[in-house]
């Protein structure tokens, strides 16, 4: 099969799927769950209900109501978010810049350590780096989020200001909202960082990377153990080799062998879960990001956690899903073309 | 078979397994999860009749927030409640849910996924897309999803980690039972005449069930992350539930006043969850004859 025909394959198993994944979606929202709740308050008059019920279509017959679901889910139309205070998708599109912020950093930060401390402890088998590394690892995967979070907080928001006098981190929020105001700073992309960088405001660009750090070091810790261990057997695999044989016979340099040869094959599956963490970590991360307060998708489905909002909750489940769905796509269609040995 | 080869193979199976048995204590971290996940079953038992569960509730405002000391070596949370005793009483909490969800979702992915794998053909193609469109959700997500429409508490959240668990238990097995099929010894007891049943629940998944059971044990320690991430975020259990991730909860809002009130919960949810993950990991290297060495 050529890259293309999988190409094609794939699309159309995404149709496939997309439809199952809405199916699933609407059969919560609108079937075992009243969609009219997010309309209805305590002061709404109750004969008002039927006419509430006539406006939103939420009288048709079911399929039918399927078919709105669907179109309104094409046209970005998701109702009323009762947490946001807005329409869904506005306040989908206001909460998504933070989340990506924070997940790219949070990525950038697992692959730093990760991908080293994996290569060393293939390279040390056995010996008592491999061994520190496995443990940090299982720590890693052990750890709950939302302590570690807390954990950080008290020790770099308080106990180091209090303890040493070191200036402390912010624990919650994006960016100082004082310092935005006096440094003149406007918000363009929503990437806080970005904007801060592109007006020239290093202050501010600061600011936002001090607020980002300590979420995005929450939420990679868990991952770097992932990705240790997985560079880890990747590269023993890979180290086992015929042409890393051959390359050690023609008496070429270990560092050459290892950082030219080895670690480019062996970082193949390295990049594929990267990318599925990535599809993952744009849905929000709810703990991580309820802990900091920081106002991206996982606080916005806390909050609605919280408040009993279960279209807001609904929504997101939607969206974060169609979100993976295609990020895991683009992952497959790329790991196959990394990686030509691989049969589809 | 005659009685011979019948003790041989006996003799063979008790080698493997000392071996296996050697494998598995030789190692120290193995060893080390070893006895932690035994002395948090033991708490999780006997840790109630040690410290009382009555009234676990029980209010003492004149204590509250008392950082640790020789009368409470965890302190006291914001109600006065000792959190050695919370901690304590949490345990059975954490640790039935934990097993019962991986139990439950590893039976019903086995059996589903072992009988779609033995039928085959159309049943089989549109099990599998189910399953399909349920991996496509972000696993906790879309457990947040079912426990929310469910109603929140203790049970529906195992129930809502069930759901979404099973799935991987189901693929696992569906392929062990795909290869384990075309066998030659299957189609012995197939020419039999035996029933599909019998060949599938008696004869095939003997054979195909270790790899699930391994990795049903690595998962506990993940379940027990994951439902205490979802009892933090207060889809869990009643104030009245003494659960580890809901512990944690009440004690985050005084996290700068009286750390300990969320620190020694969140403790007992690492250790635990570490002990299983190390019984895992080393389970994981015997049974993988490649990394015998």
């Amino acid at each position: 099969m050529k890259l293309y025909e999988y190409v094609i394959r794939r699309l159309t198993l995404l149709i496939f799927v997309l439809v199952g994944v809405t199916l699933l979606t609407f059969f919560f929202s609108r079937v075992l769950l009243d969609p009219l709740a997010a309309y209805v308050t305590e002061r709404t008059n109750p004969r008002m209900i039927p006419a509430i019920r006539r406006m939103h279509g939420l009288d048709r017959p079911i399929w039918e109501q399927y078919f709105f679901y669907l179109r309104d889910l094409f046209t970005l139309d998701l109702g009323w978010s009762k947490v946001g205070h807005m329409d869904m998708i506005d306040a989908i599109a206001a909460h998504f810049p933070a989340t990506a912020e924070l997940t790219i950093l949070a990525i950038i930060i697992t692959l730093i350590v990760g991908i080293p401390l994996g290569i060393v402890s293939a390279l040390k088998n056995n010996q008592l780096a491999d061994h520190a590394s496995r443990i940090f690892s299982l720590i890693g995967i052990s750890i709950p989020v939302f302590w570690l979070g807390l954990s950080l907080q008290y020790f770099f928001t308080y106990w180091v200001k209090a303890a040493y006098g070191i200036p402390a981190l912010p624990s919650t929020g994006r960016y100082d909202a004082v310092l935005a105001i006096n440094t003149g700073f406007k918000k363009i992309t929503g990437f806080i960082l970005l904007d801060a960088l592109i007006q020239g405001n290093l202050v501010m660009a600061g600011d936002a990377l001090a607020h980002l750090i300590l979420p995005a070091i929450t939420l990679a810790f868990l991952n770097i153990g992932v990705i240790t261990r997985l560079t880890r057997s990747s590269m023993l695999e890979v180290l086992r080799q015929d042409y890393i044989t051959m390359a050690k016979s023609y008496g070429l340099p270990q560092r050459l062998i290892i950082y030219k040869y080895a670690l480019k094959n062996a970082l193949i599956p390295v990049v594929s879960v990267t990318g599925l963490m990535f599809g993952g970590l744009l849905g929000g991360a709810i703990m991580t990001e309820s802990i900091f307060a920081f106002p991206g998708m996982g606080w916005l489905s806390y909050r609605a956690i919280v408040y009993n909002d279960s279209n807001t909750v609904l929504a997101y489940v939607a969206i974060t899903a169609i979100i993976y769905v295609i990020v895991n796509l683009i992952v497959d269609i790329f790991y196959a073309w990394l990686d030509p040995r691989i049969k589809y | 078979m005659t009685e011979e080869d019948r003790s041989r193979i006996r003799e063979l199976k008790v080698r493997e397994l000392n071996y296996a048995l050697y494998l598995f204590f030789s190692n120290k971290l193995v060893a080390a999860g070893t006895v932690i996940v035994l002395l948090f079953i033991g708490l999780a038992i006997f840790g109630r009749l040690v410290v009382g569960s009555s009234e676990p509730y029980k209010l003492d405002l004149k204590n509250a927030i008392k950082p640790p000391s020789s009368e409470h070596p965890f302190g006291t949370d914001d109600l006065g409640r000792d959190i050695l005793r919370l901690v304590v009483l949490g345990a059975g909490y954490d640790m039935a849910v934990s097993i019962f969800v991986v139990t439950a979702s590893s039976t019903i992915g086995m059996v589903l996924g072992a009988v779609s794998g033995y039928l085959g053909g159309k049943f089989d193609e549109a099990f599998m897309r189910f399953v399909d469109i349920l991996f496509a959700f972000p696993g906790l997500i879309l457990a947040m999803a079912v426990s929310m429409i469910l109603g929140k508490s203790l049970f529906n959240l195992a129930i809502s980690l069930i759901s979404v668990w099973w799935t991987g238990y189901a693929r696992l097995m569906r392929g062990q039972v795909l290869a384990e099929k075309e066998k030659l010894y299957v189609r012995a007891v197939k020419s039999l005449g035996l029933p599909g049943y019998r060949v599938l629940f008696k004869h095939i998944l003997p054979n195909a069930i270790y790899p699930l059971l391994v990795s049903a044990t690595m998962d506990i320690g993940g379940v027990m992350l994951s439902a205490a991430g979802l009892s933090f975020i207060g889809l869990g259990p009643t104030p009245f539930e003494p659960e580890w991730g809901s512990l944690v909860n009440r004690g985050a809002p005084y996290l700068f006043v009286a750390p300990w009130v969320m620190f020694f919960p969140g403790l007992m949810i690492l250790l635990a969850s570490l002990g299983f993950n190390l019984v895992g990991d080393g389970l994981r290297d015997i049974l993988d004859p490649r990394l015998r060495r």
